[in-house]
């Protein structure tokens, strides 16, 4: 037991190194929804009818949900090479618990991912975010986001595992990214055609958004949005877990 | 000397692939042992098995008295394992690769036996770029470091020359020759028959999933032949007519286009002096001929010749 926390914190440690070594990574995961934030405040911040709100108070949380897909990629992509070359034989002939690699990893991208957000509502405030939540509020607001970091970085680290290469997880998760475009994330869904409005209100990411979006305004959230957000999200974060540790050690034994 | 690995009636498939059908050795303890074997013979994939990284299909295999299926974290605790494709972690540096096996393998100061293993091994000077950005020479020294990492009884070298070049190959052997004075047993594959003869005490030939020769040095040299001789002829005919002269040989090449003929000789001056003689008396008429060394794949043929004839 005692050697296992050991070898976690060993694991954590090369993949923090790794992640310090690549900023590319953090970089471009962040760089993409910069732009789309800076694209909607200019271009369509004036002219759409949002009900109301503060336009970047409205688009955060779609903007949030897109750069953490994105910088769950390189999590997904780095279990996979992992994987599949090099280091992980010398791994496995070694007396490491199985638990440690994996745990490493999630470790790390679950820090990755909650730093980006904190990067990217720091640059939101420069263009205009006006959160008006209270305390108990936000940290309602933070534990939402950490569920929602830790169900995507599981299902990152689950492509990693099971899929052929790194170019299919990267592939995967950016086509997983555009989603955000057919929910509340991105614009009223009410102007949408009528099939399309049926997904973008019922996937998963929408009671999500629509969850941080009433708290970031300083209302009290809907209760069958915040149960909904909880189910799926919570119930994506067991069901990527199991997944990926039964992959893990099918992987392993050949 | 003990038995150190005991591996007996081995068998591993994938699907209808078999490939290893029913394996047996033993390895001494403190030498140097070599798996040779061609491509897709199935070395790495008896490296694995050995290494606790596979599972088998049938036999048995024990380590140190270890079984190699139930007791799998003992053995684990006795080897390493460099494999053929590097067993480095590219994107970090390589005082980051040897810190981070000391790490795992919890010994008492790792960040100490990295620059340890780094002056030893020649990387002072590269020891903190990335082992990405390192020669395929540098890359394979490296992985032997981390290998040597926790006092090893076993250390297992997969193909540890395949890509390099000559320079860096020889160096690999004094380096393979110095752990194993060390008193750490040394597994070691490759393809080349002259690696073999510099490095090995110990040597077993896989063939078609079947160990097909097993010896020191010497004992296989007598079986192997020692010379190959190629004769070009200058038309079909006299090639022909060679050819039947010459059905007492192992032949381990022809081409009809070409009018040229490769046997196995015991590279004795004698012999082929008389096969030239035999070309003369029967009117044989020669375009040219050279004697080559015999490759790995002229070695499989005969022992495999060697054995259909029951041991001639
Ligand atoms: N995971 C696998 N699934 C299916 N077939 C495999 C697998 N691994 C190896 N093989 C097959 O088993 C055979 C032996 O492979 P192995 O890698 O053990 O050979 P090798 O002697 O190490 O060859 P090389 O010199 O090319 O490294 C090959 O025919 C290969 O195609
Ligand atoms: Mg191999």
């Amino acid at each position: 037991m005692q050697n296992t926390i050991k070898d976690i914190k060993t694991m954590s440690w090369r993949c923090m190194l790794n992640a310090i070594k690549t900023p590319d990574s953090l970089i471009m995961s962040l760089v993409v929804p910069v732009i789309l934030l800076l694209v909607f405040v200019n271009v369509f911040g004036g002219s759409m009818d949002i009900g109301g709100y503060n336009f970047v108070n409205f688009i955060i949380p779609g903007i949030m949900v897109n750069c953490l897909i994105q910088s769950s990629s390189s999590t997904g992509i780095g279990v996979n090479k992992d994987m599949t070359t090099g280091i992980v034989t010398r791994f496995r002939s070694m007396d490491i618990s199985n638990v440690a690699f994996l745990a490493g990893h999630v470790l790390v991208a679950f820090i990755k991912g909650m730093a980006t957000v904190a990067i990217l509502i720091g640059v939101s405030f420069l263009v205009g975010f006006r959160p008006l939540a209270d305390l108990p509020q936000w940290l309602f607001i933070i534990g939402l986001i950490m569920l929602f970091v830790m169900a995507n970085t599981w299902l990152a680290v689950m492509l990693g595992v099971m899929m052929k290469s790194a170019e299919s997880v990267g592939g995967f998760i950016a086509f997983y990214a555009v989603l955000v475009f057919l929910s509340p994330g991105m614009a009223p869904t009410e102007n949408m055609p009528r099939a399309l409005q049926i997904f973008a209100e019922n996937q998963p990411m929408a009671p999500f958004i629509t969850s941080i979006r009433s708290l970031v305004n300083g209302h009290a959230p809907q209760g069958d949005q915040v149960l909904a957000t909880l189910l799926w999200w919570g119930g994506i974060l067991i069901l990527t877990f199991i997944a990926t540790v039964y992959a893990y050690k099918k992987k392993l034994t050949v | 000397m003990s038995t150190i690995i005991s591996v007996s009636n081995l068998k591993k498939s994938y699907k209808d692939n078999e490939v290893l059908k029913g394996i047996s050795f033993d390895v001494k303890q403190g030498g140097i042992f070599a798996l040779l074997g061609s491509n897709g013979a199935g070395k790495t994939t008896t490296i694995n098995i050995l290494a606790t990284l596979q599972k088998a299909d049938g036999g048995e295999a024990s380590i140190c008295g270890y079984d190699c299926f139930s007791q799998q974290r003992d053995v684990k605790k006795s080897i390493s394992l460099t494999g053929q494709y590097a067993t480095v972690d590219g994107s970090l540096t390589g005082r980051e690769n040897l810190k981070l096996i000391g790490r795992l393998k919890h010994i008492k100061n790792p960040q100490e036996k990295a620059r340890e293993l780094l002056e030893k091994f020649n990387l002072t000077d590269a020891a903190d770029k990335p082992a990405s950005t390192y020669s395929g020479g540098m890359r394979r020294r490296l992985d032997i470091a981390m290998s040597l990492i926790g006092d090893p009884k076993i250390i297992f070298l997969d193909e540890p020359t395949t890509g390099l070049d000559p320079q860096s190959r020889i160096a690999m052997w004094e380096l393979v020759k110095e752990m194993s004075s060390q008193g750490i047993t040394i597994f070691l594959t490759t393809q080349y028959l002259e690696e073999v003869e510099h490095l090995a005490d110990d040597i077993a030939i896989l063939h078609e999933g079947k160990i097909v020769a097993h010896g020191t040095s010497d004992e296989l040299k007598e079986m192997l032949p020692q010379g190959m001789l190629k004769i070009t002829f200058p038309c079909l005919d006299s090639f022909l007519k060679a050819k039947s002269q010459l059905d007492r040989y192992s032949i381990a090449n022809e081409d009809e286009k070409e009018y040229s003929i490769s046997i196995l000789t015991s590279g004795k001056v004698d012999e082929i002096t008389n096969i030239l003689l035999g070309f003369k008396s029967n009117n044989i008429e020669l375009k040219n001929f050279e004697q080559l060394k015999p490759t790995l794949e002229d070695v499989f043929l005969t022992i495999i010749g060697y054995e259909k004839d029951g041991g001639k």
